[in-house]
């Protein structure tokens, strides 16, 4: 299975520069928080920051308890500060 | 017009003054880079967001704003990319009846978006350093009260 991230703000220059990142899993994780494990173990750096994260499929914000989107694809969102 | 831009955001536009006859109050906000943070000298800042769910965020924040404060009108834009000292990062026009409701309304939208849209706010130093603001987390199953005091 093709597992994918998509980062944001601080967690870019943790991933050294990357927005993206790709993994190819044998197994599909069956949650949320199983995919932020394996991307833990895959990019360390990033493990610090991502309990801070919401994780997003398009617009709608998933729980770490939720699956993992049919696509792979998650969107990795820091804290936020507009204005 | 988009609640998003990379252009700089054009405050006339948001007025809508030729509209809306019910309302005599127009409150307005416009948010500016400042040259300086917590001590250090900014040169400037850089905004970027995940644009789909900010501009889904900022258009339910509009709208709940109009039902709670009894809006006509409400518009957020906010500004992405690099912006120099003195550029508006951010405008909120609230229009209502009277000017209390314009007040309030004006100054919660602002609240709600800088802690709720997913914006980020990089912020580069006259010594060539640059560092993210530490903002709001918007993870819905936190741990904690997550929003930190430098981004009130």
């Amino acid at each position: 299975m093709k597992l994918s991230f998509e980062f944001y703000g601080e967690l870019i220059p943790l991933s050294a520069g990357h927005e993206r990142l790709t993994l190819m899993v044998s197994s599909a994780p069956a949650t949320v928080a199983d995919a932020l494990l394996l991307l833990a173990e895959h990019l360390p750096a990033l493990q610090s920051g991502l309990d801070r994260c919401a994780v997003v499929d398009d617009t709608d914000i998933l729980l770490r308890s939720d699956p993992v989107p049919e696509s792979g694809h998650l969107v990795l969102l820091p804290p936020v500060a507009g204005g | 017009m988009s609640h998003l831009t990379h252009e700089p955001i054009d405050i006339q536009a948001l007025l809508a003054l030729d509209r809306y006859a019910d309302c005599g109050g127009l409150a307005l906000f416009v948010g500016t880079v400042r040259n300086h943070h917590q001590g250090r000298s900014v040169a400037s800042l850089s905004y970027t967001a995940y644009v789909p769910l900010a501009s889904k965020r900022i258009a339910e924040i509009e709208a709940d704003a109009c039902r709670r404060f009894g809006l006509s009108y409400c518009r957020v834009v906010h500004r992405l990319g690099q912006l120099r000292v003195g550029e508006a990062a951010i405008a909120c026009v609230a229009r209502a009846g009277h000017r209390v409701e314009a007040f309030d309304a004006c100054r919660h939208v602002v609240d709600e978006v800088k802690h709720q849209a997913p914006i980020w706010k990089e912020e580069h130093y006259t010594d060539g350093s640059s560092a993210y603001v530490e903002g709001c987390c918007i993870r819905p199953d936190a741990h904690r009260d997550t929003c930190n005091g430098d981004h009130p």
